[in-house]
């Protein structure tokens, strides 16, 4: 069963106040199955926190439908089943870590002794134990992050939808975000998330939407990816010219040489046990053999330079043309 | 009335966000500044009023209520915006809003949040006020007790009012948009009949629709009443106190209608 549909949404801001549209979102639809980890990708401003939004009715989008665990739009029922991490973490400033936990338990009408386990055990979890009668207006960035983390986590959800939940987070609390990400997928729940930090989406995520242009331009299932046998192989070689055993149709073919080395790229082990010993036949040396892993992160920044042309490569031709221009 | 029936008028998150909201204003430097300067006026119209011979009562009661009044109200325009924008600014709101509360429950509960603290800060300074008039051996009046209850339904009006122009508009303009409903609220029915007299037709047409719109406020004030213990008309209160709340009403139902169709950022 889909916990989450989007169908063709679309959502525009008016830009001025002379109406003329921006278009953000332009007819995007995705289906989330119960379970699943979803990662949303996409260059900023692509619109991942506007799609959010949207999901959870703070935006009203300008046409297409939002359903929610089978209901149309965001109903309070669906609403005491999703926990909601924003790309700001919104907390009262005058408030300590306890007493805002108290606050989003008590918003979700939850039972007093609930609130009270609950709020102990997320305070340990997110490493807020001894900071909890510390008032939110002197917390670190990182520190309230992990109190967004935490009342996201508060009504137990079925649902989590994070906004760029590794934001401002040093690398243990990183690798603690992964750890709990990971055990709450074992748990069964559902997770949409957005990031910019490939690697910490490829660990958790069985699905990638990239978007772009206001729709998902490609969707990946990360699983099929990686069952994928054959991965291709990079070999060095030296002390012979291995160009003749190149072989571009069968899938060897020359990528690199320079003098005394030479690297082939084979697709598939087959391939590469061949070359292997074939090189050693004719007397020449195998310095190193490399996997070549699918880089989730180069597909990234490869669909997006072809999908937007005022993504981030011209973004950064502008900022140098700009350093030109001060230093002559 | 699809928000309503959706919505107890007292359901549980309003309260919810009530209570946070009273919580926020204690913290408030601007409410500590304005009871402190409330507190002044009235101790110096009793320190400075032997000046005017006779009149010492007289001005006692005028400027004691005045402040009740005057300072409620300054503290739903300084204190209520500062509030509703906070939400605004530092992502509060979808925080809020993204948890089962509606926009009607948030519109409801801030509403509530901001009425009880002014009224508890109207009530502290009837308070001093009494103590006042107690040192002063001025005469209590009933009408002194009808102006100040009057004082607490205006400043439940003019939070609606707030709430209504926060629903669509920024921190400091619902703030000055509430501030002129004030003080044309209170001078709509002088214009409606300085029109009737002297002005010309297109002036007569804006003082009549102004009238009709703006809060009528000056039924509110009977400070002259309790300064010189006139009697008030029979019926007087009672009609007064529906009038403000139909209006409060009304207004509260208007900014749940336009903030529910709001994008919330
Ligand atoms: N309230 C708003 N009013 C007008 N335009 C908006 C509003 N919110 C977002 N936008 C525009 O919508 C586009 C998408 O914004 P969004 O915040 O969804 O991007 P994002 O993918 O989350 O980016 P980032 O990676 O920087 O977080 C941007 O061009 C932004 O300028
Ligand atoms: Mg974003």
């Amino acid at each position: 069963m889909n916990v989450l549909e989007l169908d063709k949404v679309s959502k525009s801001f008016a830009k001025g106040l002379l109406g003329r549209k921006h278009r953000v979102l332009g007819g995007l639809s995705l289906q989330i199955e119960r379970g699943e980890v979803f990662g949303l990708l996409g260059h900023n401003g692509a619109g991942k926190t506007t799609t959010m939004r949207v999901i959870l009715g703070l935006l009203r989008p300008d046409g297409g439908e939002v359903t929610l665990f089978g209901d149309r739009g965001a109903t309070r029922r669906a609403l005491s089943r999703i926990g909601y991490l924003g790309d700001e973490t919104g907390l009262y400033p005058h408030l300590n870590g306890g007493e805002m936990l108290q606050f989003a338990g008590e918003l979700f009408r939850l039972a007093p002794h609930v609130i009270r386990s609950r709020r102990n055990s997320l305070l340990k979890a997110v490493g807020l134990a001894e900071k909890r009668e510390v008032k939110i207006s002197k917390y670190s960035k990182g520190m309230r992050q992990r109190l967004g983390i935490a009342i996201a986590l508060m009504n137990d959800p079925e649902l989590l939808i994070l906004d760029e939940p590794y934001s401002s987070l040093d690398p243990v609390g990183r690798r603690q975000l992964r750890k709990l990400l990971l055990s709450l997928k074992q748990k069964g729940k559902t997770i949409l998330l957005s990031s910019h930090i490939v690697p910490d989406v490829e660990a958790v995520c069985d699905r990638v939407g990239i978007l772009s242009g206001g729709t998902i331009q490609k969707c990946l299932s990360l699983k099929e990816i990686y069952a994928q046998k054959t991965t291709p192989v990079e070999v060095t070689v030296s002390g012979i010219d291995p160009r003749p055993l190149a072989d571009p149709v069968r899938g060897v073919s020359l990528v690199f040489q320079n003098p005394g080395a030479f690297v082939l790229r084979c697709e598939g082990r087959g391939l590469m046990k061949q070359l292997v010993s074939s090189v050693y036949e004719r007397g020449g040396d195998v310095l190193e053999i490399k996997p070549l892993k699918f880089s989730l992160e180069d597909y990234l920044l490869e669909t997006l330079t072809a999908a937007s042309a005022d993504g981030a490569d011209t973004l950064a031709t502008e900022i140098e043309e700009l350093i030109h221009a001060h230093s002559s | 009335m699809r928000i309503l029936a959706n919505s107890p008028m007292l359901s549980f998150p309003a309260m919810t966000i009530a209570r946070y909201t009273i919580k926020g204003y204690i913290k408030e430097r601007v409410l500590l500044a304005v009871l402190v300067f409330g507190f002044l006026l009235m101790i110096s119209s009793y320190v400075l009023s032997p000046l005017a011979v006779g009149a010492q009562q007289k001005i006692i009661i005028d400027v004691g209520l005045a402040s009740v009044s005057i300072f409620g109200i300054l503290l739903v325009v300084l204190m209520g915006a500062g509030s509703y924008s906070r939400e605004r600014d530092k992502g509060i709101l979808p925080g809020i809003l993204a948890k089962p509360v509606s926009r009607v429950d948030f519109v409801l509960g801030k509403f509530l949040g901001t009425w009880i603290t002014v009224t508890v800060v109207t009530l502290c300074m009837a308070l001093v006020f009494s103590g006042v008039m107690l040192m002063s051996r001025t005469a209590f009046n009933g009408t002194i007790f009808v102006s100040v209850y009057l004082s607490g339904l205006e400043v439940a009006l003019i939070t609606a009012v707030l709430s209504f122009f926060s629903s669509f508009t920024s921190p400091l303009l619902s703030s000055l948009f509430t501030l002129c409903v004030f003080i044309a609220g209170h001078f709509s029915a002088d214009l409606l009949e300085f029109a009737r007299h002297f002005g010309g037709t297109g002036f007569k047409i804006v003082a009549t629709a102004g009238y009709f719109v703006l809060p009528n406020l000056s039924l509110f004030n009977v400070r002259s009443e309790a300064v010189h213990n006139l009697p008030l008309m029979d019926g007087f209160v009672g009609s007064v106190t529906i009038y403000g709340v139909l209006y409060t009403i009304v207004l509260l139902f208007l900014s749940a209608l336009i903030f529910r169709r709001k994008d919330v950022t």
